[in-house]
């Protein structure tokens, strides 16, 4: 076994300068030479050496509501998440499940709604159902809302482009 | 360990360089292993300078290739992108303060083009032994600078502890035996 080692070490190696090139080529020519070669993988390199690039002119983060003896009423879903806004921003985005079926990426969201549901009844808050929404991340901004999710009639949007 | 959560750059590179650490042989100074096997924290044995180089090729390939990406993006030709990187959701209150003082763009579209020089010249400063402290200097500005108007400071932190893998070895030993006189001379093979 020890002797394989120099053997994984030299096949890491050209598989990093390989991909890490071919991410770089990709960066520049936005064309995917080897397209036997996974897109998970080479977005994931790819993904090193973009920071900063996706940048948007949307501005929307998830806004959630809770009915309550007829009326909406704004959740805040700040204290849920212990971090610097833009971090916040992107855990509600979740994007681990974004690149997989729509029907999973809403299923994950159907199930922080009851989680929320939940939460929002141990802090004494009594919802019947939540919403959520994307919309400006600024509460006073809120013109430009698209539904989401409502969790008691399963009524389900899917998320719009860049939204989340 | 919930870098998997956002899927963004640093994250991916964190999870990158986490990955490499389990085969850096990290162990092998400053370490309980070491305070075990030769009875001193500062004892060392030799560990393979693959990990190493690789981390630098990845920070050289991450500022190349961020930079040469805004020279083709359209969105990144003026400074009216990172206008609008003021007020979103990483911004820092004092990022959306200099948004609301309507300055000129051309005080943006100067910004930007010296992001972009700043990052395609700057991996090769770091790999030229001449100019490498001079450019080490400047990316702790750069990312200083990025951290006043963008609330990402980790990603600061851990570029700028990753420079020191653009140093031979021998060199870093050196300069740590100035200052921490104990640690010894030669790899350990026998207790400290």
């Amino acid at each position: 076994m020890r002797r394989l080692i120099p053997v994984f070490r030299h096949l890491f190696l050209l598989y990093f300068l390989f991909m890490t090139s071919y991410a770089l080529v990709y960066t520049i020519m936005r064309v995917q030479y080897f397209p036997f070669i996974p897109w998970t993988i080479l977005r994931y390199h790819y993904g090193m050496m973009a920071p900063y690039q996706g940048i948007s002119a949307t501005n929307a983060d998830l806004l959630a509501e809770g009915l309550r003896e007829g009326s909406w009423h704004r959740i805040d879903l700040d204290p849920y998440y212990s971090m610097v806004r833009g971090s916040q921003v992107m855990y509600r985005r979740m994007r681990s499940f974004s690149f997989l079926e729509p029907e999973v990426y809403q299923q994950k969201y159907s199930e922080l709604a009851k989680k929320f549901l939940r939460l929002e009844a141990e802090r004494g808050e009594e919802y019947e159902s939540i919403e959520f929404y994307a919309g400006s991340m600024h509460a006073h901004e809120r013109a430009h809302r698209f539904p989401l999710l409502r969790l008691r009639d399963e009524h389900v949007v899917p998320p719009h482009g860049n939204f989340l | 360990m919930s870098y998997h959560h956002m899927g963004t750059s640093y994250d991916r590179l964190f999870l990158f360089f986490s990955l490499l650490f389990v085969f850096a042989g990290s162990g092998k100074t400053f370490s309980v292993d070491m305070k075990r096997k030769h009875g001193s924290f500062l004892a060392w044995e030799e560990t393979s300078v693959l990990i190493q180089r690789i981390i630098a090729l990845q920070i050289t390939a991450t500022y190349f290739g961020v930079g040469i990406q805004k020279l083709g993006l359209p969105d990144w030709e003026g400074g009216s992108m990172l206008l609008l990187s003021f007020q979103d959701m990483w911004a820092t209150p004092f990022a959306f303060w200099v948004a609301s003082q309507h300055l000129p763009m051309w005080i943006y579209d100067g910004m930007v083009m010296i992001v972009k020089a700043f990052e395609i010249s700057h991996p090769f400063g770091l790999w030229s032994k001449r100019w490498r402290l001079w450019f080490m200097a400047g990316g702790v500005l750069f990312h200083a600078g990025v951290s006043l108007f963008l609330a990402a400071i980790w990603w600061f932190y851990a570029m700028i502890a990753a420079y020191i893998t653009f140093f031979e070895p021998e060199e870093v030993c050196e300069r740590m035996r100035t200052w921490f006189r104990k640690i010894p001379a030669a790899a350990s093979s026998s207790p400290a």
